[in-house]
């Protein structure tokens, strides 16, 4: 049976023929959300034709000042925020599926955006006790640099404990659980504190749980873009880690991966995507859990070196497209981002998922 | 030429460490060594600690005491990369990979060769063609793992420890979901792996029968944790086998190297003629309890036809029998040769 086997590496020239496929996606996904950002800078409270966008950011002065003061303090950094905050989490929730090899994990599964929540509940909710009652009523829900500290500061604890218990347990499961625990614990002090709020306290609460991605500034920015552009790129240096991890522990074990080192780096990576998202747009859902499955379902694989760059394009988006739902032309008010991004987010996934059965296998 | 052994372990000791009690050993003081060409089986009873040895053998496990040295070189020297290029592993667990097509698979044995980004030289490509040719799964290059049988699963996975080019292959019971030709077929191919090729395979298995047909030496491990080694056929002699796989309900025999299913009856029968229908006759009859003998005081004898097709008989009654169901039936009936 063995011998001299004429090599021919034709037999491995099968491994990507959805080419044709994947190529098509390769120029709309871009197009898409060239698109998308372009409508997101347009639409709006007040509508702005695109071609006095395009002006505007060309640095063109014979544009109505109103109009150039919305979209360059507040609707660019906005969907610049939407673009970051969407890669950020479908490239997380990414790295947690493969990591816990279980379709159903998203960026938050360790316990991330619980700790977050616990970071801002403190801060905002028991300001009145602790004498902030000043400082929270002062800042109130759009100064939000004590909310983003605190969030950052829970997040950061979160990962901690996490990041400690993964350098010492052989395995993943444990992991899950410890995240878990931390997430119950979290909502238990969370309750708490609730149970003794003010109601102005509670409703700058909630809306923080709600998500949004307009609390940004561009000074903010400058902190937020370069922190997710370093996870991505984490991400980015890890595919072929990843790949090896889709075949399960052990098999990447035999394979020449540090398994504790790997792990370390993913958790790592994943924490500060979701943490950075949660700390400047609160608990963002659902885009971490969906984005990695469309991802695969529109390439059809499972390989990183193709995921990455479809969940970072995919990513921005969704989230920029839910930005845009959340802030329906025409209405007053706007609507919980995350009520958006599950509303249009859940019937594809289920529509996708009912589409091709082997979508759990996908998430593996 | 290397003058070690491809892997050598001494006083090894496996099991796994448990903080604030004494550790768990599974198997002590073990000492093995690997060469090129060898095809070793791996035997034991179960739960006498066959992966947790062979974990061990593969550095995922630290050895409680004792070292394991690749090549004379020990192996927790080398880094995870070195020790993946020496020795691949293929487990029991099926990793769920539907989606990833085989030659995908197959490339993933190159991770120790390439570099951060994962592509492919033409080195790589050649030796992912070659594993795939050698392992005959060449032709399933773009299927979907999902679509693939079992037994051609499993030959994928081996053709991605091929991939890997180690001097050692170790494999965690290959042939477990697989039926009694793709196991035949699967041993044969490691088999040759090992004889052609120069590399060392050790494999476990449950299949006594098997492995005493093919394997060049045999690992022995015994529900206490001692390991004795040989060559098959010296250790049936030797009663090593039937020693360790002896239990109350299953006799080995160490005549036919495999186990009886049933202690033979105090009914004795003889069976007259030759040929395949003898032979299936006497079978038939000991399944059903008969002591079948050669020779000596049957008080029955049954005469197999001379070819499949005819009809069997019983000496000294008239009537025939068109098929051994009707004549075991007939044997069984109470009063008539089956004394209960």
């Amino acid at each position: 049976m063995i011998g001299d086997v004429s090599v021919t590496v034709s037999a491995h020239a099968g491994i990507h023929h959805h080419g044709k496929q994947r190529r098509i996606l390769w120029i709309c996904l871009p197009m898409v959300l060239f698109l998308v950002f372009a409508l997101e800078l347009a639409l709006g409270s007040v509508h702005i034709p695109l071609g006095d966008v395009v002006s505007i950011l060309t640095g063109s002065v014979d544009v109505d000042a109103s109009w150039r003061r919305i979209v360059l303090l507040y609707r660019l950094p906005r969907a610049l925020t939407a673009v970051l905050a969407g890669s950020a989490l479908g490239m997380a929730g990414l790295k947690m599926q493969t990591l816990f090899r279980n379709p159903l994990a998203d960026p938050y599964v360790l316990g991330i955006s619980s700790g977050a929540h616990l970071g801002v509940a403190v801060v905002v909710l028991s300001a009145g006790g602790l004498g902030w009652t000043a400082l929270a009523e002062k800042a109130g829900f759009l100064g939000n640099a004590s909310m983003i500290l605190a969030a950052t500061l829970g997040a950061l604890g979160a990962m901690a404990v996490v990041l400690a218990v993964a350098r010492r347990v052989e395995n993943s499961l444990t992991l899950l659980i410890i995240g878990i625990m931390i997430g119950y614990l979290s909502s238990a002090v969370v309750n708490i504190l609730v149970q003794f709020a003010l109601e102005h306290q509670l409703q700058a609460y909630v809306a923080w749980t709600f998500g949004s991605f307009g609390q940004v500034t561009w000074r903010q920015l400058g902190v937020f873009a370069p922190a997710i552009l370093c996870g991505l790129g984490l991400c980015a240096a890890m595919t072929k880690v990843l790949n090896a991890m889709l075949l399960g522990e052990d098999y990447a074990s035999s394979l020449g991966v540090d398994v504790r080192r790997a792990r370390f780096l993913i958790i790592f990576g994943a924490s500060l995507l979701a943490g950075v998202v949660t700390a400047y747009c609160g608990p963002v859902s659902f885009l971490g859990i969906a984005v990695p499955h469309l991802g695969r379902m529109l390439l059809r694989t499972s390989d990183h070196r193709f995921l990455t760059p479809a969940v970072i394009l995919i990513g921005a988006v969704l989230a920029l497209s839910a930005d845009m739902l959340a802030q329906l032309p025409g209405a007053k008010s706007l609507l919980p981002l995350n009520s958006v991004t599950a509303l249009i987010g859940a019937p594809v996934v289920v529509w996708v998922i009912m589409k091709r059965r082997q979508v759990m296998e996908a998430g593996v | 030429m290397n003058p070690y052994p491809l892997m050598q372990a001494s006083k090894l000791d496996v099991g796994y460490e448990r903080p604030r009690h004494p550790d768990r050993h599974v198997a002590k003081g073990i000492e093995v060594d690997l060469n090129p060409g060898d095809f070793i089986c791996l035997l034991g009873p179960n739960g006498s600690g066959k992966s947790t040895l062979l974990r061990t053998l593969c550095g995922l496990l630290p050895p409680l005491t004792g070292e394991v040295r690749l090549e004379g070189v020990l192996m927790s020297c080398l880094s995870p990369r070195e020790t993946a290029k020496r020795l691949s592993m293929v487990f029991t667990q099926r990793p769920a990979v539907g989606m990833m097509s085989v030659a995908d698979l197959v490339a993933m044995g190159r991770y120790p060769y390439t570099d951060w980004t994962g592509r492919l030289g033409l080195d790589d490509k050649k030796a992912v063609a070659r594993a795939m040719a050698d392992v005959g799964v060449a032709s399933l290059a773009r299927r979907p793992m999902r679509e693939l049988s079992d037994g051609e699963r499993q030959k994928v996975m081996i053709a991605r420890a091929l991939a890997q080019e180690p001097r050692i292959m170790l494999l965690d019971e290959p042939t477990a979901f697989l039926d009694l030709p793709r196991r035949v077929e699967l041993m044969s191919l490691l088999r040759d792996l090992a004889h052609e090729s120069g590399r060392a395979v050790l494999l476990s298995t449950h299949d006594l029968d098997l492995a005493l047909r093919c394997a060049d030496r045999l690992w022995l491990l015994a529900p206490g944790g001692s390991l004795t080694q040989g060559a098959p056929e010296d250790m049936v002699l030797d009663g090593s086998v039937e020693r360790i796989f002896k239990t109350p309900l299953a006799e080995f025999d160490s005549l036919s190297g495999s186990f009886r299913l049933d202690r033979p009856g105090k009914n004795g029968v003889t069976v007259s003629g030759e040929g395949l229908c003898k032979v299936w006759t006497e079978k038939a009859l000991t399944r059903c309890g008969f002591n079948v003998r050669d020779q000596g005081p049957a008080r029955t004898v049954v005469e197999a036809p001379a070819e499949p097709g005819l009809p069997w008989r019983i000496r000294g009654r008239s009537g025939s029998f068109p098929s051994l169901e009707v004549l075991l039936a007939c044997m069984r009936s109470p009063g008539e040769f089956f004394d209960g």
